[in-house]
């Protein structure tokens, strides 16, 4: 399969650099000499992970973390976590970064399973945020783009597995 | 014979008074449903007869012909109902349609604001504020339709024989109050008070009771909470929240929106899932979008009378791509 989908680019690789920097800039300024743990979502916002910390100027280290996803072979136990965390939080000061936050549901669950490890801090950031779908009340500390209701790919977001490397992020036709 | 007019304050239980004396004496009770069945014989356009609901028009340019008319009609009509028995008038602004009337009879409840709260709160199921709100609103109302239908301050209180205050009074006993009146007045003979009063006991203790009681109050069919999802879109949606572990209750709190002159809910909201650790309500409308314009109207009529209650809607758009995330087919799981 090529890369045919038709879309709008409504964010540009130029945004999205200049953004990001910009993030980068503010962290390492409020994370200046707590060095930080920075935990990425697994998989869509490895893109995201990669090119933010490349612009941090502290002391940092990263770490992953998948966890399962409701569907239609979804087990009947719940969401689990698939891939755990390799370092131990605990007294840490943690920032989970996120492609993209719509409903909550899945960072919801996620802050609670980390809080209960005891970390020093925890705090959010998202490159997009969906805030219009949001069901579970969560505070974002750092966000890049709003996003309204169009489906969007690039930038590590997927479809159908698609799209991830996009270099900027395109609202696809539906 | 005599016409009883009933005036009343929103909250201080008027209406309940009005009905236990109807049910005691047998008396035809004229309000806004009967008004409608009768006036409604008269033929005349839709517009004056929601004016029978106390509602005064926003514009009243070029009206000033049909307001005559509507006076005169409802004048006339329980007129002549009220010539081959007693009639008890609720509310409309009786007391002007019949001032100096000798046969008609003007009462007035009452009752403090902080009584009237606690009334509305208990029978609505609703907060201090939201009772506040709505008492305050109706109040108006019923000042405007007074003053724009018969150019009359109901608050003066020359024109009421008797005012009772329903603070430390109850139903009953305002009831009971009336009937005394009426015997001295000799609209109830001496032989048939003490039948009247057994009756009166009775209609009291239901009326009470239905006063204080949301359940009652409240339309059943508005307040239908099934124990089942009221569809598969509902169903599934629920699926994913336990799937995430998010707490929630279905269908738990239902919002009346709408009373009618007489404090009836007339129309109510219930929001499909509310998260008690969000403090959010969700309904989800997963019907096509031409369809959800009565439910976005309800919704912000929510907003308005409860502006604290955070309601979120999710539409079929919304709904859709949340399954799509999830890999799931909208198609199937959507209705």
């Amino acid at each position: 399969m090529g890369m045919e989908q038709k879309g709008k680019i409504i964010i540009s690789e130029e945004e999205i650099q200049g953004k990001v920097r910009e993030l980068a800039g503010q962290i390492s300024k409020d994370y200046e000499g707590l060095n930080p743990i920075i935990i990425t979502v697994l998989r869509g916002a490895v893109y995201f992970m990669v090119d933010l910390t490349r612009y941090l100027t502290i002391p940092h280290r990263i770490d992953f973390l998948a966890i399962s996803s409701y569907g239609p072979a979804a087990q009947t136990g719940g969401v689990r976590i698939t891939k755990d965390l390799d370092l131990d939080i605990h007294d840490e000061h943690v920032l989970i970064l996120e492609d993209i936050v719509d409903t909550g549901l899945t960072l919801h669950y996620l802050l609670r399973i980390l809080k209960e490890r005891g970390p020093a801090s925890i705090k959010i950031c998202t490159f997009l945020d969906r805030a219009a779908q949001r069901i579970a009340d969560l505070h974002i500390d750092y966000r890049g783009f709003e996003v309204g209701e169009a489906f969007v790919v690039g930038y590590g977001l997927d479809r159908d597995e698609k799209f991830r490397n996009l270099q900027y992020i395109m609202a696809v036709e539906e | 014979m005599a016409v009883i007019t009933v005036s009343r304050l929103f909250g201080s239980g008027g209406e309940f008074v009005a009905e236990i004396l109807s049910q005691a004496t047998g008396f035809l009770l004229l309000n806004k449903k009967t008004l409608h069945k009768y006036i409604g014989e008269h033929d005349l356009p839709q517009m004056r007869l929601d004016w029978i609901n106390e509602i005064s028009p926003r514009s009243v340019d070029g009206l000033e012909k049909e307001r005559v008319e509507y006076v005169n009609t409802l004048r006339d009509t329980i007129t002549d109902l009220s010539r081959n028995r007693h009639v008890i008038l609720l509310g409309r602004g009786g007391q002007f349609l019949f001032m100096g009337s000798k046969e008609a009879v003007h009462i007035k409840i009452v009752a403090s604001l902080e009584a009237r709260s606690a009334n509305i709160q208990k029978r609505f199921n609703v907060d201090k504020a939201t009772a506040l709100r709505l008492i305050n609103e109706k109040d108006a109302e019923r000042e405007a339709y007074t003053y724009y239908f018969h150019r009359g301050d109901w608050n003066n209180p020359e024109i009421y024989d008797l005012t009772i205050n329903t603070t430390r009074i109850s139903l009953g006993e305002a009831a009971e109050l009336i009937l005394n009146f009426l015997k001295q007045r000799k609209i109830i003979s001496r032989k048939k008070f003490e039948k009247i009063l057994d009756k009166l006991e009775e209609a009291a203790k239901e009326k009470e009771k239905i006063a204080v009681s949301f359940e009652r109050a409240a339309d059943s069919s508005l307040r239908g909470k099934p124990k089942k999802f009221a569809n598969k879109s509902e169903e599934e949606f629920a699926r994913i929240l336990d799937y995430y572990q998010i707490k929630y209750l279905y269908e738990p709190t239902t919002f009346p929106l709408k009373w009618d002159s007489e404090g009836n809910i007339e129309s109510a909201f219930t929001p499909d899932f509310y998260f008690p650790d969000f403090d959010l309500y969700i309904e989800l409308t997963t019907m096509k979008q031409e369809l959800v314009t009565k439910k976005n109207r309800k919704v912000r009529e929510l907003k308005r009378i409860y502006p604290d209650v955070n309601i979120k809607l999710f539409y079929r758009k919304d709904y859709k791509k949340l399954l799509e995330k999830f890999g799931i087919d909208p198609e199937e799981n959507i209705d």
